[in-house]
């Protein structure tokens, strides 16, 4: 059997496995997880921060430097889609539903945690700094550091668009590196699998509770959330069989225009003047300790909130590690043809101001709420998480429509995340093949499904995290080794003039 | 006692010979070197 014949037979066998296991016993599957998770936090938190604060400081390091100029693609190479189209691109793919899912949740839970143990005001301000800590610059400088060893090895070097590129491309032909090549690819494989899984069940169980919140019941039934998913499947199965590069931009365009504008009227809407200095907050806060909050482990603040810690930060690093090689290939795609500069600014700072917009708008909103209102929006951070964007549409004007655009941006950033998601799989699993045929996609696209069925059994949304960081831990190896090989290629590739 | 978990300093031995590794990828020569 040859290697890649192998490898499709492993992942998708690996892949079958975690499903099917997860649909018969969902409670062994997450209890196993979890405690694979835990030990790997409590005993090595240190080596996650520490990886993606240098992945950061390295991000931010290439732009000053004279790798600076390189362009990703030959020389003579210019971008092919517009600064704005691809940041909305490189944003809807990066982070898609869980901006919708978490937008008022993450903030008021962190708030409802903290605000015992601290002042009020403090109280406001860590909620805001973590929720920003954790959907931040560190995050896109995971993904940054992997598309651009993706993206410089296949359009510098010519390497297929595969994660064991750049380590097979530097040592040919030498065994240890094609078995670490070989096991970057599964493992990456693996990664994207699980992770856009519990990309679907998030965004069934969001899409689900829209829906009962339309029809005006306290939660949603099972079957409505099985419906929901069958509906999911059945939208995202046929465009895997055409070639949708084109529409898929315009999907994400969309996706992200109504993200837009849900910001914009809640800000107008709600207490403009207060969300407004929750945001400007927000971004101070953020910028002053953003450096320093990487290095943070709160290793002598006890297991309260060390667990805290695990459960949100170091839980949220290992989910983008793990979505990592997907929007990885999917931004050296969409990249070609801008210096590493353009590149890495565009990455890490376009996305970034957004988010943190976005959470100091919807996060100082909760706050609000809890502040001068009946504090009816913290008590859901308790008894019912996937709810609280909607309640919170739900306190404005024009509910009724403000619930269904988010309804159908959820389900865009599902359909549009699945149909990329089978798209790399199916090159990663071929070879690097750019164009996989419609079998294996379709494949993949079945597997995603079971996936996703698995993770919405196992019927919460930590047993879902827990699941998508299982699968996400041995990459934290692997994209550290990625940015090694990177730097090594682009010393050997541009050695200084004399 | 201040001896730590074994599973615990295993794991992380495991990663200081990752971090060597590392080094030894950066270090060490290719063809092109």
């Amino acid at each position: 059997m040859d290697s890649n014949r192998l490898l499709l037979t492993c992942s998708i066998g690996l892949c079958a496995v975690v499903g099917v296991w997860g649909v018969i016993d969902p409670e062994g599957l997450q209890a196993i997880a979890r405690e694979i998770v835990d030990q790997y936090f409590i005993s090595r938190g240190w080596f996650v921060m520490l990886s993606v604060t240098i992945m950061l400081l390295f991000c931010l390091g290439l732009t000053f430097s004279r790798f600076g100029d390189i362009r990703l693609g030959a020389d003579d190479d210019r971008p092919e889609y517009s600064t704005p189209t691809w940041i909305a691109m490189l944003f809807a793919a990066g982070m898609g539903v869980g901006l919708l899912f978490w937008a008022v949740a993450e903030p008021l839970t962190h708030f409802a945690f903290l605000k015992d143990k601290t002042s009020v005001p403090e109280a406001a301000d860590f909620a805001l700094l973590a929720t920003n800590f954790n959907w931040g610059i560190h995050a896109w400088a995971i993904y940054g550091t992997t598309a651009l060893a993706i993206a410089y090895f296949s359009f510098r070097r010519g390497t297929p668009m595969l994660v064991s590129a750049p380590i097979k491309s530097l040592f040919p032909g030498e065994r240890w590196a094609s078995l670490i090549g070989w096991f970057s690819d599964f493992m990456a494989i693996a990664a994207i699998a699980i992770g856009v899984g519990g990309s679907i069940a998030m965004g069934v169980f969001q899409v689900a509770d829209g829906v009962s919140v339309l029809a005006g019941t306290q939660t949603a039934a099972p079957w409505l959330v099985g419906l929901i998913f069958i509906v999911m499947v059945i939208a995202y199965i046929p465009p895997l069989m055409v070639d949708l590069s084109t529409g898929m931009a315009k999907l994400s365009n969309i996706a992200m225009s109504l993200a837009i504008a849900l910001v914009a009227y809640t800000v107008i809407m709600g207490p403009t003047e207060f969300l407004m200095n929750s945001v400007i907050g927000g971004i101070g806060m953020y910028i002053a300790d953003v450096i320093p909050a990487g290095f943070r482990t709160f290793t002598f603040y006890g297991d309260e909130i060390g667990r805290w810690f695990q459960d949100w930060t170091l839980t949220y690093m290992v989910w983008w590690i793990a979505w990592g090689p997907f929007v990885g290939v999917f931004v050296a795609r969409i990249s070609k043809g801008r210096t590493i500069r353009e590149f890495v600014l565009g990455v890490l700072i376009g996305p970034t101001l957004f988010s943190t917009i976005w959470f100091g708008a919807f996060g100082g909103v909760g706050i609000f709420e809890t502040l001068n209102g009946k504090g009816e929006l913290l008590a859901l951070t308790q008894t019912n998480v996937e709810r609280m964007t909607f309640a919170l549409l739900d306190r404005l004007p024009l509910a009724t429509l403000t619930t269904l655009s988010t309804i159908l941006a959820a389900f865009l950033f599902i359909v549009t995340s699945v149909v990329s998601a089978a798209f790399v799989l199916g090159m990663f699993s071929t070879g690097g093949n750019q164009n996989p045929s419609t079998k294996i996609k379709v494949i993949w696209g079945g597997l995603l499904g079971i996936l996703g069925a698995a993770m919405i059994l196992s019927g919460s949304m930590s047993a879902v995290r827990t699941l998508i960081a299982l699968g996400a831990l041995p990459f934290v190896f692997i994209t550290m080794l990625l940015l090694v090989c990177l730097i090594k290629a682009l010393i050997l590739d541009n050695p200084k003039e004399a | 006692m201040l001896i730590g978990d074994p599973v615990d300093t295993l794991m992380n031995l495991g990663t200081f010979a990752f971090i060597g590794f590392l080094a030894w990828v950066l270090m060490r020569k290719t063809p092109e070197s």
